[in-house]
C-alpha cells in the first residue's frame, strides 16, 4: 500500500513528445482510472509507473521514493494485462508462483501465498491447471491472482476486460471492485471504457492527447466537466451539444432561433457564441417546451427509451427517458430542459460555472 | 445435373488424391528402390534386368559393411560430429535470436542479413582458404574443425528460423516476466525457450541433418576411419574396379534411419513448428 505521485512527467520518442507533463496525485489505497480514447497516452503512463517505458522528464513517485531510475522489479508494483500474458507452459499454480520462485521465497510459504490468493479469486480447484485449460474469465482472474500474491504497493491494470464478453466483463468489473475493498491496495487502472471509469473509480482522470483534462471522483465529473472534451467523453449516450449565441441577461439563442433560460446572467457580453450541453436525461418532453423538433428514432432498452429528435434547424439532439413514452417516428413534440443538467461552455471549450461550484 | 456439383467434388477430391500420390511416388520411390537393392544378392543386381522386389533376399550386404568395412565407426564419427552441431547451434543460435528478437539492439535487421548472408558463400569457394587455416591451426583430421564449419553453416539457418518464431510471442509476456522480476538470462530460460520448444525441435533437427549428410567439407579435412563421416565413409566403398552396389544401398538405409526415427518421434513438435504463426492464438 503506497501513495503514487506524477510530478510533470513527460513521454517523447526522440523530439516527439506524447506525454506534455502530467502532475496526479494518487493517495494510498485509491482506485484511479486513467480513462481516454485510444491513442491518447493513458497506456504509456501506467507503463512509465511500471517501469515497462523510461520517463523522458519530471518524476514518477511511489511510497516517497523517486522511481525513474528502478527497475520494474525493485518497484513493488504488479501488472495485470489486457491479453492476460501467462506463460503458456506452466500450471495456474506455477504462473502464480513464478516472482516467488525469483525472489527465493521458501516453497512452504510460496505455497501458502499460492493457496491464499487462490481463495480470494476462487481458484483453488483450478491450481494445477494449463491456461490453455481455462476460459477468458477463469485466465484474467489467474492473471490477477498472480499479481495479489505477491502482495505489492500498487497494482496497475492495463485495460484487463477489454478482452472479455459483455457479460463475463460486468462480472469481473464487480469482481475488481470486490478485491480493491478487500485488499485496499492502490490501484491504477487503464481503460478506454466510461462505464468501467465511472464504476470503479474512486477518482478519475481523463487523458486526451497526452493531457490530463480533468481529475475528479466519477459523479463529479459527469455533474461538473470542467471542459467539452471531458463533457462529450463522460455519459452514454454523450451529451447533446447545442452552439448557442448568449441573447439578454440570462438566456440562450440557439441555432434553430429558440431561447433558452439560463440559471444566471454570464459573464461574457451579449451575443458571445457559447456552447450549451444537455445531458440526454435533461431533455424532457413537455407540451409547452422551448425546443421544437420531429422524431428520428425511438430506441426501447426496456427501463429506459433513447428518443433521436432532429431540431427545427435539422440539429440531432438525443432524449433519455424512463420507461416507454409514447412517440412514433415522424412525431412532432415540444421538449423542455432541466436545469440540473445544463451546462455552458465558453468559445475556448472551458465550463462556465454557475453560483455554487468552485 | 440434380447432383452436378456432387460429380465435381468427387472429381476434384480424385484428382487431389491422385495428385498426392503422385508426389509421394515421386520421392519415395527411390528410397525404396535403394532399400530393395540393399536386401538383393549381387549377382541380381548386375542382371540385365533388374527386378524391382529383393527376391530372394539377403542379408549379406549389411553384414558385409559392418564386419568388413567398419561402418559402425563412421556413424559414430557422424553421430558425435552431428550431435555436437546440432546441440551448439541450438544454444548460440538460440542466445543469438533471443538477443535479436528481444534485447535492445541497435541495426538487428542489419545484423540479421549480414548473419543471412554468410550463408550464400558458395561452399567451395571457402574449401582452399578453410583448408590452410585448418592446417596451420592444427585442426586436421579432427571433430572439432568439423564442428566448427558445420556451425558457421547451419547457424544462419537457426538464427533466422529461431528469430521468427520468438517474434511471434506477445511482448506482453516478456514484460509480465519482467514484473515478476525476471533478468534477460531467466526470462530467455523459463520461459521463452520453453514456449519455443518446437521451433527449437525443428531447426535442431534440420541442423542435425545438414551435419549429418555434409560430405564435401568432411572429405577435404578428415583422412581416417577415425574421424571420417558416413557419406566420406560410404564413397571409400567403391574402388577402381568394383562399385559394390548392393553396400551402397545396404549403408544409405542404415544412415537414413535414424533421421526418419527422429522426425517420426518429434513429428508432434515439427508440425507445430512449421505451421506456428498460421493463426492467431
Amino acid at each position: 500500500m503506497a501513495p503514487v505521485s506524477l510530478r510533470s512527467v513527460t513521454k517523447a520518442y526522440g523530439s516527439f513528445e506524447v506525454i506534455h507533463g502530467i502532475d496526479l496525485e494518487i493517495e494510498d489505497g485509491a482506485f484511479v482510472v486513467l480513462v481516454g480514447p485510444s491513442g491518447c497516452g493513458k497506456s504509456t503512463l501506467l507503463r512509465m509507473i511500471a517501469g515497462l517505458e523510461t520517463i523522458s522528464g519530471g518524476e514518477v513517485v511511489i511510497d516517497g521514493e523517486v522511481m525513474n531510475d528502478v527497475p520494474p522489479k525493485h518497484r513493488d508494483i504488479a501488472m495485470v494485462f489486457q491479453n492476460y500474458a501467462l506463460y503458456p507452459h506452466m500450471t495456474v499454480a506455477q504462473n502464480m508462483g513464478f516472482s516467488l520462485r525469483l525472489t527465493k521465497v521458501p516453497q512452504a510459504e510460496a505455497a501458502e501465498k499460492i493457496r491464499a490468493s487462490a481463495d480470494i479469486l476462487g481458484l483453488t480447484d483450478l491450481l494445477d491447471r494449463y491456461p490453455r485449460q481455462l476460459s477468458g474469465g477463469q485466465r484474467q482472474r489467474v492473471a490477477m491472482g498472480r499479481a495479489i500474491v505477491r502482495n505489492p504497493k500498487v497494482f496497475l491494470f492495463d485495460e484487463p476486460l477489454s478482452n472479455l464478453d459483455a457479460a463475463l466483463r460486468m462480472q469481473m468489473r464487480v469482481e475488481i471492485a470486490e478485491l480493491h475493498q478487500k485488499l485496499g491496495t492502490t490501484m491504477i487502472y487503464v481503460t478506454h471504457d466510461q462505464v468501467e471509469a465511472m464504476t470503479l473509480a474512486t477518482k478519475i482522470a481523463v487523458v486526451n492527447k497526452g493531457r490530463l483534462e480533468q481529475v475528479a471522483p466519477p459523479v463529479r465529473l459527469y455533474e461538473r466537466p470542467q471542459n467539452l472534451f471531458v463533457a462529450r467523453f463522460i455519459g452514454a449516450p454523450q451529451m447533446n451539444i447545442l452552439p448557442a449565441r448568449l441573447a439578454g441577461a440570462a438566456e440562450a439563442r440557439l441555432g434553430d432561433g429558440s431561447v433558452i433560460a439560463l440559471r444566471r446572467s454570464m459573464p461574457l457580453g451579449e451575443g458571445s457564441g457559447v456552447s450549451v450541453g444537455i445531458r440526454p436525461e435533461a431533455l424532457l418532453l413537455s407540451e409547452d417546451g422551448p425546443l421544437g423538433g420531429r422524431v428520428t428514432l425511438a430506441e426501447h432498452l426496456g427501463g429506459l427509451t433513447l428518443v433521436h429528435i432532429a431540431l427545427t434547424d435539422g440539429t440531432p439532439v438525443v432524449l433519455q427517458a424512463v420507461g416507454a413514452p409514447t412517440v412514433a417516428v415522424g412525431d412532432l413534440v415540444r421538449l423542455r430542459i432541466d436545469p440540473a443538467g445544463l451546462h455552458l461552455f465558453d468559445p475556448e471549450g472551458r465550463r462556465i460555472s454557475t453560483p455554487g461550484e468552485s | 445435373m440434380l447432383s452436378s456439383w456432387r460429380t465435381q467434388l468427387l472429381i476434384t477430391r480424385i484428382a487431389l488424391y491422385v495428385a498426392s500420390a503422385l508426389i509421394v511416388v515421386w520421392s519415395v520411390a527411390p528410397f525404396l528402390w535403394q532399400v530393395s537393392t540393399s536386401f538383393q544378392e549381387d549377382r541380381l543386381l548386375s542382371a540385365p534386368t533388374p527386378s524391382f522386389l529383393p527376391w530372394p533376399g539377403t542379408l549379406d550386404h549389411f553384414r558385409n559393411i559392418f564386419v568388413e568395412k567398419e561402418f559402425h565407426l563412421y556413424i559414430v564419427n557422424s553421430a558425435i560430429v552431428a550431435g555436437l552441431t546440432t546441440l551448439f547451434c541450438l544454444a548460440i543460435g538460440g542466445a543469438a535470436a533471443f538477443a535479436l528478437a528481444r534485447l535492445r539492439v541497435y541495426y538487428r535487421f542489419g545484423i540479421l542479413a549480414l548473419i543471412l548472408s554468410v550463408s550464400m558463400f558458395p561452399q567451395i569457394a571457402i574449401v582452399a582458404p578453410l583448408y590452410l587455416a585448418a592446417s596451420a591451426l592444427g585442426l586436421m583430421n579432427t571433430y572439432t574443425i568439423l564442428v566448427i564449419i558445420y556451425l558457421s553453416l547451419g547457424l544462419p539457418l537457426v538464427i533466422w528460423v529461431l528469430f521468427g518464431y520468438f517474434q511471434t510471442i506477445p511482448r506482453e509476456i516478456d514484460e509480465a516476466a519482467i514484473i515478476d522480476g525476471a533478468g534477460p538470462l531467466r526470462l530467455m530460460i523459463s520461459v521463452i525457450l520453453p514456449m519455443s520448444l518446437p521451433g527449437f525441435v525443428t531447426t535442431g533437427l534440420l541442423a542435425f541433418i545438414m551435419a549429418w549428410n555434409e560430405f564435401m567439407f568432411a572429405l577435404a579435412f578428415t583422412s581416417g576411419v577415425d574421424r571420417q563421416t558416413i557419406p566420406v565413409g560410404i564413397a571409400n566403398f567403391t574402388n577402381l574396379y568394383y562399385v559394390p552396389w548392393g553396400d551402397l544401398a545396404a549403408a544409405s538405409v542404415v544412415v537414413t534411419l535414424p533421421l526418419v526415427l527422429l522426425v517420426l518421434g518429434f513429428q508432434r513438435w515439427i508440425i507445430q513448428g512449421l505451421t506456428q504463426g498460421a493463426v492467431k492464438e
